[in-house]
């Protein structure tokens, strides 16, 4: 006697829809009552989208291919990537606020979708969701017949739509920006704003194009957009499509914070140099900057409302720090490197000596090697000045370690030298220890065992009380796994 | 049984207010005594916390298993039949969260089990027939392909990009460039 037998269909459903995502497979399969219950449940494909530009190459141009093509049904050429059962992924794709929201969401799957620019035409005179359901019945019927996808009851989510530019032949256009092109890159973005995409990715030529079409950035505001990335092309032969000179960046940025972009509620701009929040009071936060130059491009009221600014080298000469913002909260990176090492003018003086009085975090790096050659006395030294000069209202200082592979011997000597040297610095403010994990620095990042060894290093001058509970937090990079259990 | 213990079902509430102060017995006939003095026991132990709201469902924490806490795993440890006659109790006075319990239960114990896995493990019949099971079996093929098929996906997603290149004459540019990004 089958045991499930007298569940209701209702239930079974919601235990499958409990279940991991590999019960969807399973459970179909038990029984017709376990395959009925099975196909209540809605399946949700959150789908990375790359909405791909095609452009005419010049000689072509005289075929006019794109008026041609302008109101061709849409075509849909889908290259399914990757396949996540991962819960999170899921959580992170699926847009709530649709009217029919997914009972449950148990797939996920990252796809390109590619897009000719003539295509949009067509989309772009239907209403949002015709335009959605267009959009869907066309990428689930392309896709079906690769991975078997059930075509009836799958919903699809855009999560990120990327606008790149490319010519037929695979190269970018750089200053060949005709105006049917920028006309198609305005399409996709009307298109971005009809299925309300919330995340919208730029390569350099697709910015290039939208951001010299006149009016200078036009288009009806995205509401829906809360992200905007640069990205860098994946092809790397295309050197123009590149984002490398920072100036543009932070040209990029300071728009974004003058709110020039005609989205009203992005809060986040995030470029290969550097990254821009608004946070919910509305201020600015600037993190990972490569430069510090983006402080003069600002307008008064973005420098007014910037409450963080962390920048590489902040302390390099090219650092003007007359300009600091007047609210500033978040401040850093100040190096440590150079003061204590080579040069005994210590360049990070006049900074912290320039600071307002508002700030109360600092960031600052040090590199291991000189951690790890420096006596202790001279590092005491070192983080003891440096706490005299850091401003009173100074509450952190987020010290970061930087420097890959380090020597395997002496590990726990060098994590005692630096508590020990903290052991001032302690008293005045918190210190938030924290491991780099920029490229090169895998070897160390996997050495698990020498966190352990670092946070039982601390433990002990804890317990000895050279160090107080709390004043020096030990993080682990969140690559391995978030917050180490250190802070205590 | 405390007013306030019976009120943790919705069923015997609204009967409650129903009938009003009265010793008449209410009965409840699609429950066994051994079920419902199951039952009683959960909504004692639960008798103050927070009564579920109809917007708790949208609450992702809802659509996990993996936080019953020790009491209610506890608690739940029973044979299938007295779990599953909890499901129904639950379901039928309409006590939700221990209907949730239930549910999560059962969904940790299906888990990464194969169909047969299931059956074996709550004595079901296999009531499809061998062309049935194939069908199915190659309808939700999508939900079982592990990540390292995105390969062999790619593969087919270069043909399928090919056949669409031939399809709007557009040459075959297109697809040497895919290929090579994949």
């Amino acid at each position: 006697m089958s045991s499930t037998l007298s569940i209701p269909t209702e239930i079974l459903a919601r235990i499958i829809e409990l279940s991991s995502p590999r019960s969807l497979a399973a459970a179909p399969l038990v029984s017709r009552q376990w395959n009925r219950a099975s196909r209540i449940l809605l399946p949700t494909l959150g789908l990375k989208a790359r909405l791909k530009l095609h452009v005419l190459q010049p000689e072509r141009r005289s075929n006019d291919q794109t008026s041609q093509r302008a109101d061709a049904p849409p075509s849909w050429l889908v290259g399914v990537q990757n396949i996540r059962l991962l819960p999170e992924f899921e959580r992170g794709t699926v847009d709530r606020s649709t009217a029919s929201p997914a009972r449950a969401v148990l797939v996920a799957m990252t796809a390109d979708v590619t897009i000719n620019c003539p295509e949009f035409a067509a989309l772009r005179l239907l209403d949002r969701i015709e335009a959605a359901r267009t959009l869907s019945d066309g990428i689930r019927t392309a896709i079906r017949p690769a991975v078997r996808l059930p075509t009836d009851d799958l919903n699809i989510s855009l999560s990120v739509a990327m606008l790149h530019v490319t010519e037929d032949n695979g190269t970018a256009l750089l200053h060949e920006a005709l105006p049917e092109n920028s006309a198609a890159l305005d399409k996709a973005l009307n298109l971005c704003r009809l299925l309300r995409v919330p995340h919208i990715q730029l390569d350099r030529i697709s910015y290039l194009l939208w951001f010299s079409s006149t009016p200078p950035l036009r288009g009806a505001p995205l509401p829906s957009v809360t992200e905007v990335s640069l990205v860098d092309t994946d092809n790397e032969w295309v050197e123009e499509a590149r984002w490398a000179y920072d100036s543009e960046i932070h040209s990029v940025m300071a728009a974004f914070a003058s709110e020039k972009f005609p989205f009203p509620n992005a809060k986040r701009l995030a470029t290969p140099h550097g990254e821009l929040q608004v946070t919910p009071s509305n201020n600015l936060r600037f993190l990972r900057l490569s430069r510090s130059t983006v402080l003069h491009m600002l307008t008064p009221s973005a420098l007014q409302r910037t409450t963080a600014f962390v920048s590489d080298l902040t302390n390099d000469p090219r650092f003007f720090v007359n300009s600091l913002p007047p609210s500033l909260k978040e401040f850093g990176a100040i190096s440590l490197v150079l003061g204590m090492w080579a040069i005994p003018d210590h360049p990070y003086l006049t900074v912290l000596s320039s600071l307002p009085a508002t700030v109360h975090t600092v960031h600052a790096t040090i590199h291991f090697s000189y951690l790890f050659y420096a006596a202790s006395l001279p590092l005491l030294d070192l983080f003891t000045q440096f706490s005299t000069l850091l401003p009173a209202p100074t509450r952190r200082l987020i010290l970061t370690i930087t420097g890959a592979d380090p020597p395997r011997v002496d590990i726990l000597a060098t994590a005692r030298k630096l508590w020990r040297a903290l052991v001032e610095i302690a008293k005045r403010v918190i210190v938030d220890v924290r491991i780099d994990q920029r490229p090169g620095s895998d070897y160390w990042v996997k050495e698990v065992g020498l966190y352990a060894s670092w946070k039982e290093e601390l433990d002990e001058l804890v317990a000895v009380k050279v160090l107080k509970a709390g004043t020096v937090i030990l993080c682990r990079p969140k690559r391995a796994n978030g917050l180490y259990s250190a802070a205590f | 049984v405390d007013k306030e213990v019976a009120d943790r079902s919705v069923l015997l509430k609204n009967m409650l207010e129903d009938v009003g102060e009265s010793d008449k017995p209410i009965p409840l006939p699609n429950v066994t005594g051994k079920v419902l003095k199951k039952v009683i026991t959960y909504c004692e132990h639960h008798r103050n916390d927070p009564l579920p709201q109809p917007d708790d469902d949208l609450d992702d924490t809802k659509r996990r298993s993996d936080d019953i806490d020790d009491w209610d795993a506890d608690f739940i440890k029973v044979d299938n039949d007295q779990l599953f006659e909890l499901i129904l109790a639950a379901n039928y006075m309409d006590i939700k969260p221990l209907l949730d319990l239930g549910c999560k239960t059962v969904a940790n114990m299906i888990k990464g089990k194969t169909p047969e896995q299931i059956r074996e493990m709550f004595n079901i019949e296999n009531d499809f027939t061998p062309e049935e099971e194939e069908q199915i079996r190659k309808e939700n093929e999508y939900v079982s392909l592990p990540l390292d098929d995105s390969m062999m996906l790619g593969g087919i997603a270069c043909l399928l990009y090919y056949s669409l290149c031939i399809a709007n004459q557009s040459g075959c540019q297109h697809y040497h460039r895919w290929a090579s990004e994949s």
